[in-house]
């Protein structure tokens, strides 16, 4: 078992400023769930008052339906994975593994016999004899994330854990974790600043700012409805495209001859569009002005009048710096249309 | 261009091989040669005695009384720098409030140049006038004034404390950098991970500052093994040569005595005493890590 809940919880520091508002979750039991946002949104610290490492300001948290709003770490049943992996660095990877086990009074046989099953899931067998300083950043990796497993604890905390490993090893270790969460089916609260990892990894994402909860969704959901331009703008790469219209008689007017149906009152709207859903014919409005071939993929950056817009074209495509091109939407139905006064979506 | 290239490191390295030759390496074979030498200070000659010095110094048992003295003082005196120089940049590691000014309060000893510290600390301590015995008075702790620097046992803890006193505070600066150095998540791992405050300080602080404190410990046992400023200005070796120390006596052998050889020998037995004690230090240093 390992479902969280979240009731209103707040932390501030000096009762002016809030790090995290209010916030209000119900994290399922076996579900992998992550917080993204940026910088400062929050994200870390809701995670550090889930694990107890920082104290809640206003609100309650259940763990399997008891309040540990004030319980210390050790009495919540979870473990954390960090962003600098935080291994013992005096202690083998044996005993980096064994800490949790004999801070819980775990018998030793039955601790060795743990240890060596987690190892083997994780690939360490042959690093047990290992201090951290002679490992690798992906194995150091593999013993943090041992070190939460072995305990079995009722959910995992990572917070960025793969932020400090290179780019290569990041998309292994993605896999690795997706992998684990599946074999293991323990819950997962996962902390990133990064929206592949939350995109690929996630059953549902929580998008954070200004330490309020944006929109909580699947990753389809919220790449595909996002509720407000900040998250719409937060997932995707390349970014969404946004363009100012006006919402009359219940349609938007795409350049003449596309329309898009929004049943709101009349009004200036944002128009957001994901690059993907742009095609290029032939016309004057937009130039290119630079090209991004990524090998499957082209990123063709458009300046229009007043704006910069970026399609995404077929690796093959035949586009060239300084041709001139029409925008149309592929499927309007896909296209967000948010009021320009609130920011919010209304057209889903 | 090749003959410039191997002509100018050693041409800008000079300057400090000589500085190195001339304060360091003239002095020691200076020292070697006249530990096996009858100096005349009054003719500026001296003859070659073999190890005469050296039998004279093992016979004689004083020179056991001053190798006791300074066993017994520097291992106090370390013991009370280290113990309580932890203690100080322990807690001013913590969350305190006064944090800035009470390191900036710590550093005041240290700043303190020795000789006005032993200066200080004779008044302080003085049988008579001192400020200590009028306070023990006064709390009511003792009937009399006791003549601190005049006793062998008060003279020698006198004097231990009073070093430890100035030599605390670099301790403790040192420590603290020491202590901060230890990644924060260490310790929230080990909270989440079950252990209590003290299995913290054992499993992630102690460890963390093992490689500071080996490397302190070392230098402070020379330092204090070496200490002369604050035993001279305090007891000068005295009562009855019970505070003196192998620094004191090398001096006293060589500036009251005027005899270099014995000082001499006195001064290649304290370097090999330290080596000793130095090479055990990073043995235990290297067990360690491996």
């Amino acid at each position: 078992m390992g479902k969280i809940i979240l009731e209103n919880i707040s932390k501030t520091y000096n009762d002016e400023h809030y790090a995290v508002k209010d916030i209000s979750l119900t994290i399922e039991d076996g579900e992998f769930i992550i917080f993204v946002g940026p910088s400062g949104c929050g994200k870390s610290t809701t995670l550090r008052m889930i694990a107890g490492l920082e104290s809640i300001s206003e609100g309650k948290l259940y763990i399997d339906d008891q309040e540990m709003s004030k319980a210390s770490p050790k009495d919540r049943d979870l473990s954390m994975v960090f962003q600098d992996f935080a291994l013992y660095p005096n202690m083998t990877v044996y005993k980096n593994l064994q800490y949790p086990l004999k801070m819980h009074k775990v018998d030793k046989d039955e601790a060795d016999q743990t240890i060596h099953r987690v190892a083997s899931l994780l690939g360490l067998d042959s690093l047990l004899d290992r201090k951290p300083s002679q490992l690798s950043g992906g194995q150091k990796q593999r013993v943090a994330l041992g070190r939460a497993i072995v305990r079995q604890p009722k959910a995992f905390l990572m917070d960025e854990p793969l932020s400090n490993l290179d780019a290569k090893l990041r998309v292994d270790m993605r896999y690795e974790i997706s992998q684990l969460h599946q074999t293991l089916d323990t819950t997962v609260v996962y902390v990133t600043h990064d929206q592949t990892e939350a995109m690929t990894m996630g059953d549902r994402i929580v998008v954070m700012n200004h330490g309020n909860i944006q929109q909580v969704g699947t990753p389809a959901e919220i790449y595909n409805r996002p509720q407000n331009l900040f998250v719409a703008e937060f997932i995707g790469t390349p970014k969404i495209n946004i363009f100012n219209k006006e919402l009359s008689n219940g349609q938007v007017d795409w350049s003449g001859q596309q329309h898009i149906l929004v049943d709101a009152e009349d009004q200036e709207v944002l128009v957001g569009v994901r690059p993907e859903n742009l095609k290029l014919r032939p016309g004057k409005s937009y130039t290119v002005k630079m090209i991004e071939n990524l090998g499957s993929e082209q990123h063709i950056f458009l300046d229009g009048e007043d704006k910069q817009v970026v399609a995404q074209v077929a690796y093959d495509d035949d586009i060239q710096i300084g041709e001139q091109y029409e925008l149309t939407i592929i499927k309007p139905e896909r296209v967000n249309v948010f009021s320009a006064e609130s920011q919010e979506s209304i057209n889903f | 261009m090749d003959k410039r290239r191997t002509v100018t490191p050693y041409l800008m390295m000079l300057p400090a091989v000589v500085l190195l030759l001339v304060l360091y390496a003239i002095p020691i074979v200076t020292t070697v040669i006249q530990s096996f030498s009858e100096v005349n200070l009054l003719t500026n000659t001296q003859e070659f005695i073999g190890l005469a010095n050296y039998g004279r110094t093992f016979s004689n048992s004083g020179f056991f009384d001053t190798l006791s003295i300074t066993v017994r003082y520097t291992v106090i005196t370390v013991l009370f720098k280290m113990g309580f120089g932890f203690l100080y940049a322990y807690f001013l590691s913590t969350d305190i409030y006064l944090k800035k000014p009470l390191r900036f309060l710590m550093l005041l000893p240290w700043a303190i140049p020795q000789v006005a510290v032993g200066t200080l600390w004779n008044w302080m301590l003085d049988g008579q006038y001192g400020y200590v015995n009028y306070y023990l008075m006064q709390l009511g702790l003792i009937n009399e004034p006791i003549s601190f620097l005049a006793e062998p046992v008060s003279a020698f803890l006198s004097v231990a404390f009073v070093d430890a006193w100035v030599g605390i505070p670099l301790i403790a600066l040192t420590l603290i950098s020491g202590f901060e150095a230890i990644p924060k998540s260490l310790y929230e791992a080990a909270k989440i991970d079950g252990a209590n405050a003290f299995q913290q300080f054992r499993d992630v602080t102690l460890p963390g500052i093992r490689n500071v404190f080996i490397s302190l410990l070392t230098l402070v046992t020379i330092w204090t093994f070496n200490s002369f400023n604050i035993i001279w200005v305090l007891t000068q070796g005295g009562p009855m040569r019970k505070t003196e120390t192998l620094m004191i006596r090398i001096y006293r052998e060589a500036f009251s005595n005027f005899d270099l050889g014995i000082s001499a020998t006195l001064t290649m037995v304290a370097v090999t005493i330290l080596t000793l004690l130095t090479l055990v230090y990073m043995r235990i240093g290297r067990n360690r890590d491996e």
